[in-house]
């Protein structure tokens, strides 16, 4: 911090920064932070030339950056928070692809255990769209890209509602204790499937998934 | 006279695409040239521009570099093929909606 009291541009333009770029990735919040001091510093050196005072054409190039709230809402809508790109590599990763199977294993279970009419049909979207999942989390940490990520969120995701589905036919059938814990999962559920549309939506907004997901810094060429 | 902030999404869109169809060009370049070439009528605020900016690489319709000059790093940003298309169909939808409203309003006057 000693270095940015020192020097007074490079402090206000942090101070933007860091509600702009909060929580973003490393690859973003760097890249971003490259763009708005080049931009700070050309607009400030412009409104010197034309003549005002040093606080002047701060706040004027301040001014010009507009507000760091709204620039944040929309750059989180740009680029992949720390949080998603955490979830986006726990997906391929090994334990959530056996969590998919156990999900996969449980709604097998109730379709096995209860009376369900068109079972057959269900049966056959609570395999195909976890395994599809399953599948393409494994060729996206081969390969990661955006569509092969979208996909597999979009196939989890999926994969819930036949399972919201099993769980409430089985409900039918047992005491009151249990469907209260049946309705509670399935609300869960509702929540976790809302959650992985939104994931879904914003993965169609972010471009190059390497880049999002590098842990190292762009370097300029 | 009016003076506007550029704040709705596709028309912010289709000016940088316009901007940058005269050449390779920086953040801070493109929002001078339109306040410049509009004569001062629009404007960026609210951190609009950059937001804009990445999400057009994203949709694959500019390309981007980072660049050193003058010792301060600098990212430049070219329009695509595919960018060039979509600033050609962003023209022709703008052109014709513009020019209806127009009509409507030299009818009503």
């Amino acid at each position: 911090m000693r270095g940015y009291a020192q020097n007074p541009d490079r402090c206000l333009a942090a101070w933007w920064l860091a509600i702009a770029t909060r929580n973003l990735v490393a690859p973003a919040k760097e890249r971003i932070r490259l763009e708005i001091e080049a931009h700070y510093a050309d607009s400030l050196n412009a409104h010197l030339e034309q003549g005002r005072s040093d606080v002047e054409a701060r706040i004027c190039a301040l001014n010009e950056l507009g507000d760091p709230i709204i620039a944040a809402k929309r750059f989180r809508a740009q680029h992949l928070t720390e949080n998603q790109a955490t979830l986006l590599k726990e997906t391929v990763n090994i334990w959530w692809r056996l969590l998919d199977l156990s999900n996969y294993c449980a709604t097998f279970g109730c379709f096995t255990f209860a009376p369900i009419p068109n079972g057959g049909r269900l049966l056959l979207s609570v395999t195909a769209f976890p395994l599809a999942g399953i599948i393409v989390a494994g060729i996206t940490r081969m390969n990661p890209s955006v569509r092969l990520a979208r996909l597999g969120v979009l196939f989890r995701t999926l994969a819930l509602v036949p399972a919201m589905y099993a769980f409430y036919t089985v409900s039918g059938s047992v005491g009151h204790g249990l469907q209260a814990l049946i309705a509670v999962i399935d609300i869960i559920l509702a929540v976790v499937l809302w959650f992985g549309l939104r994931f879904w939506l914003k993965l169609g907004e972010v471009g190059d998934l390497r880049t999002e997901m590098s842990d190292q810094r762009t370097a300029p060429t | 006279m009016y003076c506007g902030v550029v704040s709705n999404q596709g028309t912010l869109a289709t000016l940088i695409l316009q901007n940058l169809s005269r050449g390779t060009n920086h953040g801070y370049q493109i929002a001078q040239d339109i306040k410049r070439r509009s004569e001062g009528v629009l404007d960026f605020r609210e951190g609009t521009l950059y937001p804009a900016l990445h999400g057009l690489e994203a949709k694959g319709l500019i390309a981007s570099r980072l660049a050193k000059e003058n010792g301060r790093t600098r990212c430049y940003y070219k329009l695509t093929e595919k960018g060039k298309r979509a600033l050609a169909a962003q023209k022709k939808e703008w052109l014709a909606f513009s020019g209806a409203v127009s009509l409507l309003l030299e009818a009503a006057s």
